[in-house]
């Protein structure tokens, strides 16, 4: 790799170089900018005005309590048919509860399970909190939350205890916090639904390479 | 000159493109519908334009620390940082990577960086192939057209024309129902996904003090090729870096809005760096490039520093009434519409790419859809004179005659301009000369080609009287 590296720093030093000559706007002074959620149309309750705009981002919408959870779960499993389950570690469900064909945690490496995470039809994510004025979910990786468990399958169920909606995006990314080793999450992903598509003829159509279809429990 | 004849060539030929103007304006007219509508969520859409347009300009006064902090903090995060001055330098340290792992395939999410530096024939003489995996870049990707529009790749086809190009390069049966033609192009990607080795990105907006890149999409082929490979290698202007994730949140809930009409888009994926310790996926390695190919030089420039605000959102040539009618095509740029009139000849050859100055009407439209206030029309305008300017040495006067001709004209109107008698004069009696402009006006140039199109005007013998009534002229 030395060769890219020649490249890398005969450029940063061309770049920076060239940069010493960048004009500056004479009495520009930055300033403390507000959380740009003061620019929202919201209502008083939290809740509410993340429930209004989850379903609008098209998120299918299960307002429950904690006690039914497993059921509402098993209920949405039977619908849409789904034939496996992948679920992560550590999941504050009891798993053996759930019913469906086949139930797979994802505890290992995907290189060793990676026809089956892209092969299961329906997975199960935690999310870290929720931002009210978008009506998205923040969810971070970890070794609990691997970053495949939202994105490849078809299916895809999510849980926020409803404490965790915060009200905006700043205040969302403030809840996310550095890790032991002082890094923050490799990956940090907002949510709005399902993953859609409109470049035919602006039609929008659900399920491209993401979810087709998420169902958000709100407990 | 030939680049002259070849522009206008494009203009004609998208114009007569009955197909292609038809989609382009029904998508266009969606947008535009639909930003009546997303608008409503804002209490103060104007306050969060002032902030985004101080974000970014908070951003470009201070580059250089910036780059300095994000290259540190990335670097501590685990990715591999490196900087590439011009187009060779980014392909060339994308070659290394590829070289490096052994890969004949590559899969990226949209990208208008990687089409600034034209990386798929880079690749492709190499013996690599760049697959596009948006659905509206893959139909590009296999006519092997550039993006007709910087975010709706193919908005210049219908769904039948998309059935046949599917139908025709992916040997599946012919559709024209959009879910079928989604169905298409998932099952297609899902192969190479599943086994990738190496994903490309383009970035969104770069943190400098987290050390973050963030991302924003809708179908989640970005996540896809962020997350599913081993190596992660993000291509990223200079321009695209902010203070801080707050910073970045501020473009984040501007950019949706601007661009399709979009309040929340599907996903904002934040990238910190490769697989942790303990971690089950994500790639191994995360390169970030860094490239400059003549922002530092536009950042230099006290007229066209501005320009480097942009967010690549789109709303300027979705307003465009220039745009709407001929297409991103007949721009022969990477990036069309009112900004890629702008950066196209600051970033490539001025006198080259003169020929985009003459796409714009000055409506202003386009100003006051930026979300980051950038004055396109007056940076239009500023290049023309300087095109003019830049024009008048001899060794890049395209056509000397027509250049000698202009100047002449000009020099005459200056002088009728200045002096009331000759003026008024010239004003009262010009009627008389209205038989031969009728006469002659549609075969003798500048009115020839004018009046393709149009009906040549009658000068009357009140034209004096009717030019003081003009809107917008002062007659002192």
């Amino acid at each position: 790799m030395s060769e890219i590296d020649a490249i890398s720093s005969r450029s940063r030093q061309e770049i920076f170089a060239r940069l010493k000559k960048a004009y500056h706007i004479p009495g520009f002074t930055p300033e403390k900018l507000p959380d740009p959620v003061q620019y929202i149309r919201m209502g008083d309750d939290l809740l509410e005005d993340f429930c209004t705009n989850a379903q609008a981002n098209m998120f299918v919408l299960h307002r429950c309590i904690k006690e039914n959870l497993t059921a509402k779960i098993n209920a949405i499993l039977k619908e849409e048919g789904a034939k496996s389950l992948l679920y992560p570690q550590g999941l504050s469900l009891d798993v053996t509860k759930l019913e469906v064909k086949d139930k797979l945690c994802y505890d290992q490496p995907i290189e060793n399970i990676r026809a089956e995470v892209f092969d299961a039809t329906a997975g199960i994510v935690c999310c870290q909190c929720a931002v009210a004025s978008h009506g998205a979910v923040l969810v971070s990786s970890g070794p609990q939350q691997p970053r495949l468990l939202s994105l490849a399958v078809p299916l895809c169920i999510m849980l926020l205890p409803k404490e965790r909606i915060v009200k905006s995006i700043c205040e969302a990314l403030s809840q996310v916090q550095v890790r032991p080793d002082g890094k923050l999450p490799a990956n940090i992903v907002f949510i709005s639904g399902p993953s859609r598509t409109s470049d035919i003829e602006l039609k929008t159509v659900y399920g491209v390479h993401g979810p087709q279809q998420v169902h958000l429990m709100v407990f | 000159m030939e680049k002259a004849v070849s522009h206008r060539q494009a203009v004609h030929a998208n114009l007569s493109n009955p197909s292609m103007r038809a989609a382009l304006r029904q998508s266009l007219h969606l947008i535009w519908q639909g930003r009546q509508k997303t608008l409503q969520h804002f209490t103060a859409w104007e306050k969060l334009r002032d902030e985004a347009y101080a974000v970014k300009q908070y951003a470009l006064e201070h580059l250089p620390q910036l780059l300095e902090q994000f290259e540190k903090q990335a670097r501590k995060n685990g990715m591999q940082v490196h900087y590439a001055s011009n187009v060779a330098d980014a392909c060339a340290t994308v070659y290394d990577i590829i070289k490096a792992h052994d890969v004949k395939l590559v899969v990226k999410g949209k990208s208008m960086v990687s089409e600034e530096i034209e990386l798929g024939a880079y690749l492709k003489a190499r013996g690599v192939e760049l697959k596009a995996s948006d659905v509206g870049d893959l139909v590009v990707y296999l006519t092997g057209e550039p993006p007709v529009h910087i975010l709706g790749p193919a908005m210049h086809y219908d769904r039948y024309q998309i059935g046949r190009i599917f139908a025709k390069h992916l040997h599946v049966p012919e559709e024209h129902d959009v879910h079928k033609l989604n169905a298409i192009a998932r099952n297609n990607l899902r192969q190479d996904f599943y086994g990738l080795k190496l994903g490309l990105s383009g970035v969104n907006f770069a943190a400098a003090k987290e050390g973050a890149l963030w991302l924003i999409e809708n179908e989640g082929n970005g996540r896809m090729c962020t997350t599913a490979p081993d190596v992660h290698v993000a291509i990223c202007g200079i321009e695209k870096l902010t203070a801080s994730l707050d910073d970045a949140a501020v473009l984040a809930q501007i950019v949706g809005p601007s661009a399709n009409a979009q309040y929340s888009p599907a996903y904002g994926n934040i990238i910190t760096g490769p697989r942790r310790v303990g971690e089950l996926d994500g790639p191994r390695e995360v390169h970030v490039i860094l490239l400059d190919n003549g922002r530092s030089q536009m950042l230099a420039d006290p007229d066209f520093y501005a320009a480097l605000r942009c967010i690549r959102c789109s709303a300027c040539m979705n307003m465009c009434p220039v745009f709407d009618k001929i297409g991103g095509h007949a721009y022969l740029t990477t990036y069309p519409g009112p900004i890629g009139t702008v950066i196209s000849p600051l970033m490539d050859n001025f006198i080259r790419q003169g020929h985009l100055l003459s796409l714009c009407s000055q409506c202003k439209r386009c100003a006051q859809m930026c979300p980051v206030k950038i004055p396109l029309p007056q940076l239009i305008l500023k290049l023309r004179a300087r095109l003019n300017q830049e024009s008048e040495h001899p060794t890049v006067t395209p056509q000397p005659f027509r250049r000698r001709a202009q100047k002449i004209i000009f020099k005459l109107f200056t002088k009728a301009a200045v002096n009331p008698t000759l003026w008024h004069t010239l004003m009262n009696k010009s009627y008389a000369a209205n038989f031969l402009l009728q006469l002659f006006g549609k075969f003798v140039p500048p009115t020839a080609t004018w009046s393709r199109y149009r009906q040549l005007p009658q000068l009357s013998n009140k034209l004096e009287r009717e030019l003081t009534q003009l809107k917008g002229i002062t007659i002192e």
